[in-house]
């Protein structure tokens, strides 16, 4: 453990997603406004200790918003790499361990699926479905499937053969145990840093939909929607957008960073 | 040549791969598909005309085989709302999204590999630090953010720079450059700190080969290993990720369209998720699923050109 928290990399992306899982906490335990208290006559106003980050062109208090709006990005960002490495890991440790042709198709399948935007695979499936949280976290659980199924798939080609699963293999260990403990043991670090980089992703992907207005539907409060209603007011009043993008920033940075530190240890 | 044939039929398989799921993806709509299109208070003949229309009544496969012989002949289906022939509405946007991606893959080579230079000739020193979290910062902004501060900085303080509106290339060249600057450079910024970063890996892996070693072994500088040895080999892999980054420039395009009003395909699709112009999403989906496809399909073999070592394999 010493040895991630001498990497600076680990160490800034776990101060920042601190400072973001404090801010969380702090909404879970007390929000300061209700996030949907109407003020017009209070619109706008400038940070202070009444509202420490201000309020927006309804009257509304920023920080409370932020507080709900990031919870439910790290929210979306958790299901989708959840779901992602539940489905993703055994379908490439499959293709990876058993080889020949069915690791010749899920090989094309994850290829072609890594090769598109996901926001366009997204784009369609909110075309179809509509728009609502559930509709997002699969959509963007289609596209962080590909990305656990090639790390497995690498992780699991590359150790079928290796002396420790034959050795274990002759002591009468069955394949399914050889898959799940033993060489599982030796991958699951890379499949961590996937998870970090998925979840930056995720959040980005998230915050894009929500701008477009395809994402989490107002008066619900999300990071991305928030810049949005706020871009119109860039003149009066910058902070109200650069407030939400910071937060964007600093939460998709820390899973980056922190992901590139645990690659490096 | 066997390895083009080959190449050549796994792209066809993944076209069509795709054309049957962006096909029935939109055949999966729950309820009755032409119910949802025209909304509840349908009368029960539209639902009927609009079924005979998109001949709903026959197996899906047979539809499926229609819509493939039509997309041959050039045609896309008929959007519900311009009440126009889609192929056309999609050219036209086309055309603007094409320049934008052209501009923003042009700003992110001419950000990223002077940037990326910089940053591994500094590798041993205390400026490395600095940059290489501006990279890491440049990755993590989302593309909106960003063309909102751009047109903040440009249009609003210093008003050298339009925020809205297209101007075409054959109209005015210059007002068209200008108009596009501003979206192709909130894309580049993002795309060209994927490349340094890569270009970082790339350069350290390569650091630790054999003939480096007996490159500064034969006493060579620093600066002749670097640049002529070391960064050969080292952009080769770079130029894969060339096709990462089209589809990035792609993604990123679909959203900063909508925020500089740009008429590309970015601003089509989401206009018409929002009124649910299913025949129109269905085209644009395919169309650049396509252009996806084939980029990626010249990368590969552009690569296969550029290294040796792949052809022997």
């Amino acid at each position: 453990m010493k040895d991630y928290f001498r990497n600076k990399n680990f160490l800034s992306g776990f101060i920042f997603l601190s400072f973001i899982i404090f801010i969380i906490i702090w909404g879970i335990i007390k929000l300061p406004y209700e996030i949907n208290t109407i003020d017009i006559s209070n619109k706008l106003a400038d940070i202070s200790f009444k509202h420490l980050l201000g309020t927006d062109h309804l009257g509304r208090d920023i920080l409370s918003r932020i507080m709900v709006g990031t919870l439910l990005s790290v929210e979306i960002g958790f299901y989708v790499v959840l779901f992602g490495f539940i489905l993703g890991t055994p379908i490439g440790a499959l293709a990876g361990y058993y080889s020949k042709y069915v690791d010749e198709i899920i090989k094309k399948i994850i290829d072609t699926l890594m090769s598109f935007p996901g926001v366009l695979i997204a784009l369609m499936l909110i075309a179809v479905f509509g728009t609502s949280a559930k509709n997002i976290i699969i959509a963007l659980t289609i596209m962080s499937i590909p990305r656990f199924a090639r790390i497995a798939r690498g992780g699991y080609y590359s150790y079928r053969n290796s002396p420790f699963v034959l050795a274990t293999k002759a002591r009468g260990a069955s394949n399914f145990r050889i898959m799940v403990i033993h060489i599982f043991h030796h991958i699951y670090g890379e499949l961590i840093v996937t998870a970090s980089l998925t979840f930056a992703t995720a959040v980005l992907s998230e915050a894009g939909l929500s701008y477009l207005g395809l994402g989490i539907q107002p008066p619900n409060p999300s990071l991305g929607k928030m810049v949005s209603e706020a871009q119109s007011y860039i003149l009066q009043k910058p902070s109200y957008v650069i407030i939400p993008s910071i937060f964007i920033i600093i939460l998709v940075l820390g899973f980056n960073l922190l992901g590139d530190g645990i690659n490096k240890v | 040549m066997l390895y083009f044939i080959k190449k050549f039929i796994n792209t066809f398989i993944t076209i069509l791969l795709v054309s049957i799921i962006t096909f029935y993806i939109f055949n999966i709509l729950p309820g009755d598909p032409a119910q949802v299109i025209l909304g509840l208070d349908a009368s029960q003949e539209q639902i009927a005309q609009l079924r005979e229309t998109m001949d709903l009544d026959s197996p899906a496969v047979v539809r499926y085989i229609n819509w493939i012989e039509s997309l041959l002949k050039g045609e896309l289906g008929v959007s519900y709302k311009y009440q126009k022939p889609v192929a056309p509405i999609i050219f036209d946007a086309l055309v603007v999204t094409l320049q934008l991606s052209i501009y923003s893959l042009l700003l992110t080579l001419i950000i990223a590999i002077p940037f990326g230079l910089l940053l591994v000739s500094k590798r041993n020193k205390k400026s490395y630090i600095p940059l290489s979290i501006f990279s890491q910062i440049g990755m993590s902004i989302p593309t909106f953010c960003l063309g909102i501060f751009l047109i903040a900085i440009f249009t609003v303080n210093l008003g050298v720079l339009p925020s809205i509106g297209y101007v075409s290339f054959s109209t005015n060249p210059i007002l068209n450059i200008k108009s596009l600057l501003l979206p192709s450079l909130s894309i580049a910024i993002g795309a060209s700190s994927i490349v340094v970063r890569y270009l970082n890996t790339s350069v350290n892996q390569q650091l630790k080969m054999d003939y480096v070693r007996t490159a500064y072994s034969l006493g060579l500088s620093e600066k002749t290993v670097l640049y002529k040895q070391v960064l050969r080999n080292a952009l080769i892999p770079v130029i894969t990720i060339v096709g990462l980054i089209v589809t990035d420039i792609l993604a990123g395009s679909i959203i900063i369209e909508n925020v500089f009003s740009l008429p590309g395909i970015g601003k089509l699709i989401t206009s018409s998720i929002t009124s649910r112009d299913l025949p129109l999403i269905q085209a644009l989906v395919l169309y650049l699923s396509l252009i996806v496809i084939l980029v990626n399909f010249i990368i590969d073999i552009l690569y296969r050109f550029i290294d040796p070592r792949i052809r022997i394999k």
